[in-house]
């Protein structure tokens, strides 16, 4: 490279980032008429149990392919330890890692944008030190850098039409949804696709007026190759912040699926709840972004 | 030409007592600028470095903390141990140690060619103001026992932690942060490398981890500026004029036992520039007789001098020193009048405007009452520099006069984190108690109140919660009721309503904070008078006594 063309280039790029680039990105499942099919599995010793798991919606290798980038989205959204059962189960992040590592990922990048103060976060969610204790230096958990977001524009949405997210969580090969089940004061749980807030920039509070609607446009552009639901613990109420034991119930289940919406449709059962009962997964439901009826659902004991 | 030197030539290479002054400098400037960074969360609740280390080793602030609260503050003991210290080798701290000083030796070695002609000339016109500075000394300790210490704005500690803490820091994190993030919209070949400077940077903590904002950053700012430009009308203006503290410790060096000799400017000095014009303290009077408080043994004169004839020695002072403080009757007459008109103006100024605090003015966790809170804060700004969220700001004028640069928490800039217990840590006096995490959970900052005008749920039948969904209160302080609305349509929906449980709340603000609509929150936290149960009066007391818990790295889990 000679060094016109360099200024070229740094000019160039200049003036398309100070223009603004609106990521045009438009997902959604890969075959919509094939039915769905979840794996659950229960047991003591999370990272096997993972990996039945995600062995019985095909293998990590159906998702990672060797060079991917991925991006292991788990919900670090508070300053509280595993046992309140607020943020995702370290060990089970820890699993998921390695099985993307093992698949010959070229990097793995573990991140969310918490609610609470974000070093305390990662750091007493424990998921941090789980990502470092790998000691793969393509595994990184990494706080969100504001500089990141990039508005996007939702094409086919109803009501969030425009919304900053995360350009690490847009690039990805693979994103996986690694969210915990807990309860919720608004949408009743939080799950899957309430997890994906956490590439989201912004007033995120904004996001909380019809929020079942805006959770399904922002599906849209943001779909899992896989989600992963964590129900090791579930917050059976006061969430999603929670904060005592008594609201953690220890249930040891893991769930996987590659339809987002029949992953949040089984998980809202281990609550007592039905699949219709939870907002978010009925508009989603409807918008086409997957099965809610169990009864259409294939499931896999793991 | 000049006559040869009486020096053998293997002299020039041992490196002097002023290159082992200058690695001084330098050491404690890196040694400041180390706990300064370390003043911050790292992955623990608690702080293992003596982050407050300046600020102990400080007597003036030691001094009038314990004048202004009327206590004995056990945690000061390294300024005991700085003053024995002055009494061997007299003001060597200003010298050798004082972060400020050793910033205004590199503005001047900077700015040599400008400084050296400006100061030349003022050098004539300013040694007559010598006592200025122990009138300033009186003044702090005298207002600090008329209860408005004014040692947190002439500290020099208090001063540069300041400025360091809300214009410099933040400053460098902006600056370095626009660069990563314009380069990241680069091409990969150029992004990358930027990146992972900005990584290693950020990795070793060179970098803040965070943004942080703070008030009154212009008034900051200029202070420090001026205290710089000060350095243009005569060498170390500040130290030789200003700072209380050097006033201090001069007054004790006055007596100690490493002395300069000879004690006047030598006649005949062969020397490009002798003593006189040398020494960077002004420390040589009009008629070449050494002044002995003002020197602070950079020993500059002794590496400069042709024969050798300047040198320190051990050596018994005399019981009445030589010089005179030169503080005149009407010098001390001000200061005493000043120190008792500064605190009155103050309380007239109170007197006029509001006489309590405002509704929303809100302290640190754990602070009790105001007058007590103030007494004891000398504005140093750790507490400031420690937060995890950028929460504690500097007041201007809304805590009265006297709370000029007090840390304020912003509730709505950002929230007081549920579990942290860092600005009790920090406080150098215990003006903020050092609580743990367990009794912070319930120490009452003020209470939160909706303004139902506003609140979405309330004012426009829109659902929201998002403050109850942050509440860290594992029993929730906001809870909701369930309302059938009619809608304009004529159908109704269930919308739950937030309301505060005002038992349970402790006013930590991340509701009003987290509030989504623009402009102010629809929830705030107001002040309020219930004490918080283990702050206040209480903390103090132990305090007083030097109970464990006032000790700053002890009594946490």
């Amino acid at each position: 490279m000679n060094r016109r063309d360099f200024i070229s280039q740094v000019a160039a790029w200049s003036a398309a980032s100070a223009a603004v680039p609106f990521f045009d990105v438009e997902s959604a499942r890969s075959d919509p008429k094939a039915q769905s099919s979840l794996a659950v599995g229960k047991g003591v010793d999370y990272a096997s149990l993972v990996n039945r798991v995600v062995a019985r919606v095909g293998g990590m290798g159906a998702f990672v392919k060797r060079g991917d980038k991925v991006v292991v989205k788990p919900n670090i959204g508070w300053d509280r330890t595993p046992a309140q059962g607020a943020n995702t189960n370290p060990e089970v992040v820890k699993a998921i890692v390695k099985l993307a590592l093992d698949h010959g990922a070229k990097e793995v990048l573990v991140f969310d944008r918490p609610c609470d103060n974000p070093q305390r976060s990662y750091h007493n969610s424990g998921i941090r030190q789980a990502v470092a204790s790998i000691g793969d230096h393509r595994a990184r958990c990494e706080f969100i850098q504001n500089w990141k977001f990039v508005p996007v524009q939702i094409k086919r949405a109803k009501v969030l039409h425009e919304w900053p997210l995360y350009r690490p969580a847009l690039e990805a090969d693979c994103y996986i949804n690694v969210p915990i089940a807990k309860s919720h004061n608004l949408t009743r749980l939080t799950l899957g696709l309430k997890n994906t807030m956490g590439v989201c920039g912004g007033n995120r509070g904004h996001i909380h007026q019809q929020i079942p609607q805006k959770l399904t446009d922002l599906a849209l552009v943001i779909a899992p190759k896989l989600t992963i639901i964590d129900a090791t613990r579930i917050m059976l109420r006061n969430g999603p912040s929670g904060g005592s034991l008594t609201y953690v119930k220890v249930l040891n289940t893991i769930l996987a699926s590659t339809d987002p919406v029949a992953a949040d449709a089984y998980a809202t059962t281990l609550f007592g709840l039905k699949p219709a009962d939870i907002a978010p997964t009925v508009a989603a439901y409807r918008r086409g972004l997957g099965e809610i009826d169990l009864a259409k659902i294939k499931i896999l004991e793991a | 030409m000049a006559a040869p030197s009486k020096k053998p030539w293997w002299k020039s290479l041992v490196p002097g007592w002023r290159a082992v002054r200058r690695l001084s400098q330098l050491a404690f400037l890196v040694l400041f600028a180390w706990l300064f960074r370390s003043t911050a969360y790292s992955d623990s609740n608690i702080l293992h470095r003596p982050v407050n280390l300046f600020f102990h080793m400080d007597p003036l602030v030691g001094a009038s903390a314990m004048l202004a609260g009327k206590v004995l503050l056990t945690a000061f003991w390294p300024a005991l141990l700085l003053l024995m210290l002055t009494l061997i080798f007299g003001r060597f701290f200003c010298g050798w140690v004082c972060p400020i000083g050793t910033t205004l030796d590199y503005v001047h070695r900077f700015l040599r060619p400008i400084t050296r002609r400006t100061t030349i000339w003022g050098q004539k016109y300013v040694s007559r103001w010598r006592p200025m500075r122990y009138i300033v000394l009186l003044l702090v300790l005298l207002t600090a026992f008329f209860a408005w210490p004014l040692v947190g704005y002439l500290d020099p500690f208090s001063l540069w932690m300041r400025h360091w803490t809300t214009v410099l820091d933040p400053a460098w994190y902006s600056g370095s942060t626009a660069v990563v993030a314009h380069s990241y919209h680069y091409p990969p070949w150029l992004a990358r490398p930027v990146n992972s400077t900005y990584g290693f940077m950020a990795n070793h903590h060179i970098i803040p981890f965070g943004s942080s904002v703070f008030h009154l950053v212009g008034v900051t700012l200029g202070i420090a500026v001026i205290v710089v430009l000060l350095e243009f009308v005569a060498r170390r203006f500040w130290c030789r004029y200003l700072c209380p503290l050097g006033g201090m410790l001069g007054l004790v060096g006055r007596w100690s036992l490493v002395r300069r000799l000879p004690v006047k400017m030598c006649a005949g000095c062969r020397a490009k520039e002798n003593c006189g014009v040398l020494c960077r303290m002004g420390s040589f009077d009009e008629k070449g007789k050494l002044i002995p408080e003002s020197c602070n043994l950079c020993m500059d004169c002794v590496a400069k001098c042709p024969d050798d004839v300047a040198r320190f020695k051990v050596k018994m002072p005399p019981a009445t020193p030589a010089t005179p403080v030169g503080l005149s009757r009407r010098g001390v007459l001000t200061a005493l009048v000043a120190s008792a008109a500064i605190p009155l103006a103050a309380k007239v100024t109170d007197a006029i405007g509001p006489n309590d605090p405002p509704p929303h003015l809100l302290r640190p966790p754990g602070v009790g009452g105001e007058a007590d809170f103030l007494d004891l804060c000398i504005r140093c700004g750790e507490c400031m520099k420690v937060c995890v969220n950028n929460a504690l700001q500097p007041a201007g004028l809304e805590a009265g006069v006297k709370g000029l640069f007090s840390p304020v928490l912003i509730p709505r800039l950002n929230y007081c984190e549920y579990d942290c217990t860092l600005c009790g840590q920090v406080c150098p006096t215990g003006a903020i108690p050092n609580l743990v995490a367990a009794v912070k959970d319930k120490t009452v900052i003020g209470k939160a109140a909706f303004d139902r005008k506003r609140c979405l749920p309330w004012a426009k039948n829109e659902e929201c919660l998002v403050c109850q969904e942050h509440c860290p209160l594992p029993q929730k302080a906001i809870t909701t009721t369930t309302c059938l609305i009619t809608q304009a349509d004529g159908k109704t929906k269930l919308l739950k309503r937030p309301h505060v449980d005002r038992n349970l709340c402790i006013g930590c603000g991340i509701c009003e904070n987290k509030c989504p609509l623009d402009g102010p929150s629809a929830i705030r936290v107001y002040r309020t008078e219930e004490l918080p149960p283990h702050g206040g009066a209480q903390m103090r007391r132990r305090l007083r006594w030097g109970h464990p818990e006032s000790h700053p790295r002890r009594g946490q889990q």
